[in-house]
């Protein structure tokens, strides 16, 4: 449904020189990215911080122009014909200024030609006790909901997302997965950014690893993890005494035990799957309280990637080397 | 195009009503709708002496001197209002909803410069019509339908250069800080220091800088009144005088200038508008 090929985009960073003081260099951006997502997946767009998935999204929202490359979405031609396809939510807008919610949404309503969508996008978000109320009082999480139903206004074929989580508390963070797989199961296409991994677990059916503006990895989770080399890992807690062994292919680590619980761990599994036969041949001999898997950190996933020390891989974004290169 | 006239009108009405919610406009409206009030009434008052050789003849006489209102303080509204119309969405993230939206930003560009210039027309027209009513109070007389035309126009015209210019400043600036300096030293700029430049110019040019009566620097400052909108304004605003006040540039000149102002910051906006990343 929706396709990127080769599509390369550099932000203009100001590189002054004595001659020319407002001289300005290609700097962090995205490079040569090949990507496509089909209609009902959800893709995680997961990288650390300035590894391009905000620029990958705005791209994608006809926001930035490509220096190369083609974004290709199926029955729309034009800009204006992707942008009437295409829902795109910014990460963390403060919506500030005179209005109420549903003053936004007559706005954005009036912008796209459609006549009284706006109420129902802000009850599909739970806004509409708020939805006369100053956008000065609402709440981070609610002007979050409000983003949400500026987004999905128009029923777009495609939700951009960036970070829509922050601020969301967790209640509203399951009713926000729970829509998204909705929309998906209706047929749209769903990006969603996020730096952290858990975020995504349980809601992305494909992920798509970033560093450094390029995809590094891209599939199923799992199958990123394994492809890796990375362990499956399992935190397990339970009654009683804990067992001195869990299996020979097994790594025992321990971890803080919560309330209501005698022993906790984290099981790393030397090869294969935590497969359900695997789990339930743990919960038939002891008397668990706890039996979750465990994604894999972030950091990790990109050093076994891209082959960079874990601390490179976390706080490094663009050296200065990589940005002459470019010049 | 109609339908796409039609959203653009739409969308220009949702931004005025915004701007005139707003807790500024609070504030400017009442002021405006005072002082142009209080002009109206003060100018046309028979016992009113005016300074220097300045004439108040009849009802458009009142009105012309009234402009000075227009000029102080109804744009430094328009530069109030819009001076974070485009910065503050930007910082908030709004903008990048906006544009994302199927409308060519160049008629978004338009519809915010129309948000802003009706939210300050709106009131400044109300004032004049309540000055119109004023003069007539004092001097027993109204103003001729074209001198009430022209003025209502070159006002309005005064007010789209300056929402132009100021909003081109709210697009470029990367914070609130910047488009308000911009915005206020474009005004200061046009409004207070103009007479100044002209008085460098003049100097450079040999025009005796010291008697501002003089034929050639009359002359002088005119033409340099056509690279300000206030000095626009007033030149357009003078077609309607008596004889004697008439300017002495050719009437085609100022309508020229008039035309230029009005294309040449909204081109140079909606291009910016076109340019911009959110």
């Amino acid at each position: 449904m929706l396709e990127l090929r080769g599509a390369t985009y550099r932000h203009p960073i100001r590189r002054p020189t004595r001659l020319r003081p407002w001289a300005r260099a290609p700097g962090p951006g995205i490079r040569g990215i090949d990507l496509s997502i089909e209609g009902g997946i959800i893709l995680g767009l997961v990288g650390p911080n300035g590894a391009g998935k905000t620029t990958l999204l705005q791209v994608l929202a006809s926001l930035l122009p490509l220096e190369s490359g083609r974004v290709i979405l199926r029955d729309a031609q034009t800009d204006l014909q992707r942008r009437a396809a295409i829902g795109y939510m910014p990460e963390r807008v403060t919506w500030a200024g005179p209005g109420t919610p549903r003053q936004v949404m007559a706005r954005l309503c009036a912008m796209r030609g459609l006549d009284s969508e706006g109420t129902r996008m802000l009850e599909l978000v739970g806004l509409t006790k708020r939805s006369n109320d100053d956008l000065s009082t609402l709440s981070q999480g609610m002007k979050q909901r409000l983003s949400l139903a500026a987004t999905l206004l128009g029923e777009p074929r495609v939700l951009l997302l960036d970070e829509p989580l922050n601020g969301l508390d967790p209640v509203a963070q399951g009713a926000f997965r729970n829509l998204l797989r909705q929309l998906a199961d209706r047929g749209v296409a769903v990006i969603v950014s996020s730096h952290s991994l858990a975020d995504l677990e349980r809601l992305a059916d494909e992920v798509v690893l970033m560093h450094r503006g390029r995809i590094v990895a891209s599939g199923p989770l799992t199958e990123i993890e394994r492809g890796l080399g990375l362990r499956a890992r399992l935190d397990v807690a339970g009654l009683g005494e804990m067992p001195d062994d869990f299996g020979e292919e097994v790594e025992v680590e321990s971890i803080a035990v919560l309330q209501g619980e005698d022993w906790a761990a984290r099981l790393h599994l030397n090869e294969g799957e935590w497969t359900a036969e695997r789990r339930a041949a743990l919960q038939s001999d002891l008397q668990m309280t706890r039996l979750s898997p465990v994604p894999a950190e972030l950091e990790a996933v990109i050093s076994a990637a891209t082959g960079l020390a874990i601390e490179d891989a976390g706080f490094t974004i663009f050296s200065d080397s990589e940005v002459s290169e470019d010049d | 195009m109609i339908d796409r006239l039609k959203v653009m009108w739409a969308v220009s009405l949702h931004e005025t009503g915004r701007h005139l919610a707003s807790q500024r406009m609070l504030l400017l409206a009442p002021l405006i709708l005072f002082f142009l009030g209080a002009a109206c009434w003060g100018f046309s008052d028979p016992r009113f002496i005016p300074p220097a050789d300045i004439t108040v003849d009849g009802p458009a006489g009142a009105l012309f001197l009234a402009s000075v209102v227009t000029v102080l303080v109804c744009t430094l509204a328009v530069v109030l209002v819009g001076f974070d119309a485009i910065s503050r969405r930007r910082l908030t993230g709004e903008l990048a909803i906006d544009l994302s939206q199927p409308m060519p930003r160049s008629d978004f560009a338009v519809t915010q410069l129309l948000g802003v210039w009706m939210a300050v027309m709106l009131p400044t027209l109300v004032g004049i019509l309540i000055g119109v009513a004023l003069i007539h109070e004092q001097m027993g007389a109204w103003p001729s339908a074209l001198d009430l035309a022209v003025f209502i126009l070159a006002t309005g015209l005064l007010l789209w250069w300056y929402t132009c210019l100021q909003l081109l400043a709210s697009s470029m600036a990367r914070d609130l800080g910047s488009a308000v300096t911009f915005g206020v030293g474009t005004w200061m700029l046009f409004t207070l220091l103009w007479v100044m430049v002209t008085a460098v110019v003049a100097a450079f040019n040999g025009v005796a800088v010291t008697d501002m009566t003089s034929p050639s620097w009359d002359a002088l400052s005119e033409q340099l009144d056509l690279l300000s909108p206030n000095g626009v304004y007033q030149l357009l605003l003078e077609t309607r005088l008596a004889e004697d006040s008439q300017p002495q540039i050719a009437a085609g000149w100022i309508w020229f200038a008039a035309l230029v102002w009005t294309g040449l910051p909204k081109f140079l906006f909606i291009w910016r508008m076109h340019r911009i990343k959110p």
